[in-house]
């Protein structure tokens, strides 16, 4: 899979979502370095159960680090098809690499057009200095 | 930039759910200034307007103290009932298993409530004055509590401190000063001690070896939501844990610990934010309902 930061879209609360153009219509959904850098000591995280439908914007799972607990959004709606197996016992995947090896979940879209109104990488890093 | 009021609800005490789903209608409803649904039992305190009147011209930031209407376990939002049962820093302790028990939305280790006063925090998403990211913690508005409550109780004459030192064994990644490199953060975490007051993170309030003060947060879209727990006397339910005034002794005239917290939380937001444009105080006098 060709996962690199530049060519992923995000969420303002720091989800990003690939969705490879081979027609399978699955997308890979994480969180981005900086809400992996933000929220500092992970030690809890879970996700959501293979077959949930659910809708974008909406919670797929929670992350605690030491001092508090933030919930993860999905970019878009579907249905989950798989998810990570094991991250939950290896957080510490997410700081080295938070996007290829700290995928989450994969989601089966429902509609395709919502990739539209997700940021890409250039928008998001405006974000991102707008807000440091 | 315009400072958000701040609402002060000196709540009557409630049952554990009732008074959790307090607490997360609050942050929910942050970016809202609407607080009438807190019913007819709740009225300004400081004059005689009704509470459906009540507005705000902006979301206020919300400081809430309560009690609990009987001896209550809070578990961290990612806690199950069953590890009490193994945990051992609970072993001999039984009493605990059959005290009534609730979930917290935020974090950390379980929290007996009992002898003890418990305040939140809701600020909401949209505060200029006291911006944050949408993932994590609030640094600065945990510790400015903390040192805040450190610095009131050096004037009491105690030795508090931030605890500066950490139980919690997390997830690290590569140069990150994991020792052998083969942490399994599930296993090393469920080590932990199963009551908040046993672990360490480095901003808990400390009077010597006692942890008195230990805070957590969750954050949504609408919001932070801030949970504390200030330990006021030994609990007969664990009395494992000391409180300020075992510490105390004698040493120290009666108190209303509510009003001094309550002046700590006032001034560590000052800091953040200056000194509020308006002050609301409201106070419900209702009785808990079991849920």
């Amino acid at each position: 899979m060709t996962l690199s930061p530049e060519n992923l879209k995000y969420l303002p609360s720091h989800e990003w979502l690939y969705a490879p153009q081979d027609g399978s219509g699955i997308a890979t959904v994480g969180i981005s370095a900086f809400a992996v850098a933000e929220l500092n000591d992970l030690v809890y995280m879970a996700l959501p159960k293979v077959g949930q439908v659910i809708e974008s914007g909406q919670e797929f799972g929670e992350v605690e680090s030491v001092k508090a607990v933030s919930p993860m959004y999905s970019p878009v709606s579907g249905q989950i098809v798989e998810i990570h197996e094991g991250i939950v016992e290896r957080l510490e995947t997410l700081n080295d690499d938070p996007y290829a090896g700290g995928w989450l979940v994969k989601i089966k879209l429902s509609d395709p057009s919502q990739l539209d109104g997700l940021l890409d990488y250039a928008a998001y890093q405006k974000l991102l200095a707008q807000s440091g | 930039m315009t400072r958000p009021p701040i609402v002060v609800l000196e709540d009557s005490p409630r049952f554990g759910q009732e008074n959790m789903e307090v607490d997360n209608r609050l942050l929910l409803h942050a970016v809202n200034q609407d607080l009438s649904w807190l019913g007819e039992s709740t009225q300004p305190a400081n004059n005689r307007m009704q509470l459906a009147n009540f507005g705000c011209k902006s979301p206020p930031i919300i400081v809430r103290f309560y009690y609990w209407s009987e001896p209550t376990l809070s578990l961290g939002n990612f806690q199950t009932i069953q590890e009490l049962e193994v945990a051992q820093d609970t072993q001999a302790h039984g009493n605990l298993r059959s005290l009534a028990w609730v979930k917290r939305k935020t974090g950390g280790g379980a929290i007996l409530h009992d002898n003890e006063l418990t305040y939140s925090i809701i600020v909401p998403a949209n505060c200029e004055s006291l911006p944050s990211a949408s993932k994590g913690h609030s640094e600065q508005l945990y510790r400015s509590v903390h040192e805040s409550v450190v610095q009131g109780l050096k004037q009491l004459g105690l030795g508090a401190s931030l605890s500066e030192s950490c139980t919690c064994k997390v997830a690290k990644g590569p140069g990150r000063n994991d020792s052998d490199g083969s942490l399994d953060s599930e296993s090393a975490v469920r080590n932990e001690p199963f009551m908040c007051f046993h672990r360490r993170t480095p901003v808990d309030v400390v009077v010597g070896d006692h942890k008195i003060l230990g805070s957590a947060q969750r954050r949504v879209k609408s919001g932070l939501l801030q949970h504390g727990s200030f330990l006021l006397r030994r609990s007969s339910e664990y009395p494992a844990l000391l409180g300020l005034e075992d510490i105390l002794g004698g040493n120290v005239r009666p108190m209303c610990w509510q009003g001094w917290l309550e002046e700590r939380i006032f001034d560590a937001i000052q800091g953040l934010i200056g000194a509020p444009q308006e002050v609301f105080r409201l106070k419900r006098h209702g009785k808990s309902v079991r849920i």
